[in-house]
């Protein structure tokens, strides 16, 4: 006859003896990169912005910036050069009430879309934001400047990457192609744009980026919207420098500590090999070669995740405009449309940050994503812990 | 030879087992744990391994990711556990005896806490937090979790008390001041220190919750959520950890607590 | 004058929604200075209501009680009481419970501890100054029950059925410890009690009552010394005859 105790007793002794045979025999896989990087977006496109009250480095001390948060790599550049180049320590605000120290500058996180505000009401002394924020915040708010454009931070700093989860990318290489094809056309016209701010392409840029960065395309606004312009780098190849610049911030990542297991301890000989690993250039070797889809074909559907606001992903915005598509001879279909893209905005898009952008293609909410290159890079070595 | 039997009455005996028996059931938990770990395999569920590594590691290098030390977090989240749970205390209790006592009081406190009550705590804590700052607000939010089972404890003891008691004091010689703190108030205890430890529990919660939307600071909240966005899921659970054992220590300082108060008004 | 206890015209009605219950209705009676007398009567007769008015639980509808030739309103430690389900304070210990009065009137700590002594050792308990209530047999808590109410030297001791959740031999022991503290103390007792048998082992006076509304049947005089001798005769007769009459009283109220 069972005792209760002795079917207690089985059950604990069956669990032991399965969860000790898993133990030692299941071997863990080395893990692959959630994402691939396909393309630039952009490079440059960030500021230190500080308000009236500092008026050189000396005055950080016990100052409190914001940030859009630790994963972002406006936070990275903040902290890198903080830590980097400066003698004071960085770290975390605390509370009210509790003496902050002079050799401590301090951050808070913050959405750029809140900085302003809190720029105003003096809960923070300065921050680090993306375009247009910085360039909205010096224009409305008394005294504040920028202190450092990021080029003047780190040179050459690449800012959004474009990324597709590894899975979709193995599963549907024609959409991918597509993808990146549409994203090389888009960014050319950009970059063509700029160069001539009389032109109507110019205006109409200038309008679709305002309206999207402040929902509003007011004369300040636009202004606003063409400054920001003027300090981002728009561009769509991977060269060595660029390249090298990405091993950059996974070298800070690692000497920063952020890492759970750095690229080294999960069995890449070096950080090099590492971005050579999550960088796939062939689709952009192979863009051009990529010609339009029939207008009578279906489009093939791909869920897409950028940041809310964010000028920096201005060819997304392009890439999907059909009046742009008009204007390059696509008949009525946006860039996307004519290389025979389906956008469907994934779940929760636009997103926060880079880091929720990252959190998307981990719950197989976007196949494709726009997002800085650190919180890529930081999310996908500590998932592979 | 005695052979070495288990005897119930023994407090050692009794001490043993129950150590034991925590022991086996705890390493069962890490063991099913790491099992499940090894065979879902996904970045959320870390093994017991790499958390116990992140743990040390959290130990000597501090937060990296805040600056703060895990003994700051720590500070953080107790500081405004132990004031929130103190104005709670302050203002449930003689609010709890006075309307057990009073009808009136009863009768007029009632709409008013019933409209506030079911509101969670949680959803306080936004507006908490944005107007009373990163040490108040989430004070507050463990305000509005401990007081409600301490108030609706401490009536309930009131209640409770055995009429025959209070007659009793009056034929001795009691005026209505010595009913209330020789009498109801030692009645009350038992009943108020129930209504603590579950308070305690809920204001726990709510630390960590509130602690969850706040931009300064620091606190083991702020650390988890932090961790979780650089998705650092090792350090994410050992701030789990973290929060076990406060919320474990926070109870059992409320057991001893509770035993000191109930011997002290006995000697009175 | 040697009245401890008068009590005059008392009357009380309580109102229910549609009705007016008399319960009790003008109760007279005098108790002189050390004596036991005894409430007996059928249930609902209104003794225990009796005693409460007296203890001043309970406010009268109309009608006095004058205890040392004051009239008396609310509850005072002149009129101490001892209650059927012993009422003691479980946080205090055994000698805590016995000084609760004294602590009350500020007699400083030594003296309290002396008079506590002197009531741990007439009822007994000296060995068990400081246990808890809860290892307490029955008999022993009634014993502290009463040295508590003793110890803050009422003028008048009300005893409340205190023996009533008791069994039968405990009983019969306490009411022999009764008797022995009585003898010592010589204190004035107004006995509730529903046992004819206790009645009349205990009293210097039986008064029965009526069924409600509650008023006086009959007061007994009980001249034999104590302790009694609960089978002689004398004893016997009395109780029968109290028996008999209670049970026409029952009889006679049938509805």
């Amino acid at each position: 006859m069972l005792s209760k105790n002795m079917i207690v007793v089985a059950v604990v002794a069956v669990l032991v003896i399965a969860s000790v045979g898993v133990i030692l025999l299941v071997e863990t896989e080395d893990k692959d990169p959630q994402i691939n990087i396909l393309a630039q977006v952009n490079s440059e496109g960030s500021a230190i912005f500080v308000s009236g009250e500092i008026n050189s480095l000396e005055d950080f001390g016990g100052k409190i910036f914001a940030t859009p948060g630790p994963d972002s790599i406006q936070h990275m550049m903040l902290m890198n050069y903080i830590t980097e180049e400066t003698d004071y320590d960085f770290r975390a605000a605390p509370g009210e009430g509790v003496e902050k120290s002079d050799d401590v500058v301090y951050w808070t996180q913050v959405g750029p879309v809140q900085m302003k505000d809190f720029l105003e009401d003096g809960t923070i002394q300065g921050g680090i934001a993306w375009e247009p924020y910085n360039s909205q915040i010096v224009a409305e708010v008394d005294g504040a400047w920028i202190y450092k454009w990021s080029d003047e931070l780190i040179e050459a700093h690449p800012c959004c990457v474009l990324a597709v989860n590894s899975e979709f990318e193995q599963n549907n290489p024609e959409t991918v192609e597509r993808f990146v094809a549409a994203h090389v056309v888009a960014t050319a016209w950009i970059m063509e744009t700029v160069q001539d701010n009389t032109s109507a392409n110019y205006s109409y840029m200038v309008d679709i980026g305002s309206k999207f960065a402040f929902g509003d395309n007011s004369t300040e606004d636009k202004e606003v919207t063409k400054d920001s312009l003027s300090h981002v780098a728009f561009d769509y190849a991977i060269t060595d420098a660029w390249k090298s610049s990405l091993e950059d911030v996974v070298d800070t990542y690692a000497t920063l500590g952020l890492f759970e297991k750095d690229p080294e301890s999960l069995g890449y000989d070096t950080n090099e090999e590492f971005v050579d690993t999550i960088v796939n250039t062939t689709y952009l070797e192979n863009a051009a070669n990529v010609s339009e889809a029939d207008e009578a074909d279906e489009l093939l559907d791909v869920r897409v995740g950028w940041l809310a606001g964010d000028i920096h992903q201005l060819a997304r915005l392009v890439a999907m405009d059909e009046n742009i598509g008009a204007g390059l001879g696509y008949g009525d279909r946006s860039i996307f449309e004519a290389f025979g893209l389906n956008i469907i905005g994934g779940d929760g898009n636009p997103y926060a940050n880079g880091g929720v952008v990252m959190d998307a293609f981990f719950s197989d909410d976007i196949d494709i994503g726009y997002l800085g290159a650190p919180p890529a890079i930081l999310r996908t070595v500590n998932a592979m812990a | 030879m005695m052979p070495l039997r288990y005897d119930p009455d023994k407090k050692l005996h009794q001490f043993a087992r129950v150590l034991g028996i925590t022991i086996v059931s705890l390493s069962l938990l890490v063991l099913v744990w790491w099992m499940i770990a090894l065979l879902i395999d996904i970045p959320y569920l870390p093994t017991p391994v790499r958390v116990y590594d992140a743990f040390w590691r959290l130990m000597e290098f501090g937060d990296v990711a805040t600056g703060l030390t895990m003994g700051e977090h720590v500070q953080s989240s107790l500081q405004r556990f132990a004031g929130g749970f103190a104005i709670a205390f302050a203002i449930a209790v003689p609010l709890g005896l006075a309307m057990g006592y009073s009808q009136t009081t009863e009768e007029f406190s009632n709409p008013i806490i019933e409209v506030i009550r079911p509101i969670a705590p949680m959803a306080w804590a936004p507006l908490f937090i944005l107007s009373m700052g990163a040490l108040l607000g989430p004070m507050m939010v463990v305000f509005i979790g401990v007081f409600f089972p301490v108030l609706s404890n401490t009536i309930f003891g009131v209640k409770k008390i055995d009429p025959y008691m209070v007659d009793a004091a009056r034929t001795l010689g009691a005026n209505n001041l010595q009913v209330f703190y020789k009498v109801m108030f030692p009645c009350t205890v038992p009943f108020i220190m129930n209504g603590i430890k579950i308070g305690l529990g809920i204001g726990w919660m709510c630390i960590v919750a509130a602690e969850m939307i706040i931009a300064f600071g620091g606190g083991v909240g702020y650390f988890i959520l932090t961790q979780s966005q650089i998705g650092n899921w090792s350090n994410v659970f050992v701030g789990l950890f973290l929060v076990s054992a406060l919320g474990i220590l926070t109870t059992g300082l409320a057991d001893r607590v509770h035993r000191i108060v109930v011997r002290r008004v006995g000697m009175e | 004058m040697n009245e401890s206890l008068s009590i005059k015209n008392l009357e009380k009605v309580f109102k229910t929604e549609d009705d007016e219950v008399v319960a009790i209705a003008d109760f007279n009676l005098d108790v002189k200075k050390g004596e036991l007398v005894s409430l007996l009567g059928p249930s609902g007769c209104g003794k225990t209501t009796i005693l409460r008015m007296v203890a001043g639980l309970l406010e009268p509808s109309s009608g006095d009680v004058v205890v040392a030739g004051n009239k008396v309103s609310g509850p005072g430690s002149d009129r101490g009481m001892v209650f059927q389900e012993f009422a003691l304070f479980p946080w205090r210990s055994v000698r805590k419970n016995i000084e609760f009065g004294l602590e009350l009137s500020g007699v400083p700590k030594a003296e309290r501890e002396q008079r506590a002594n002197e009531y741990l050792e007439m009822v007994g308990l000296e060995r068990f100054a400081d246990a808890r209530i809860h290892e307490l047999s029955g008999g022993m808590k009634q014993r502290v029950g009463i040295a508590r109410a003793l110890a803050n030297d009422p003028e008048v001791l009300l005893m409340d059925e205190p023996f009533g959740a008791l069994d039968a031999q405990t009983r019969n022991i306490m009411q022999k410890e009764l008797l022995k503290i009585i003898k010592r103390t010589e204190k004035t007792i107004l006995f509730v009690t529903h046992s004819v048998d206790e009645a009349v082992f205990l009293s210097d006076r039986i008064v029965v009552l009526t069924k409600r509304p509650g008023s006086i049947k009959e007061i007994i005089e009980v001249p034999w010394p104590r302790p009694r001798d609960r089978a002689s005769p004398e004893v016997t007769e009395m109780r029968k005859s109290i028996l008999d009459e209670l049970e026409k009283e029952n009889v006679m109220n049938d509805d």
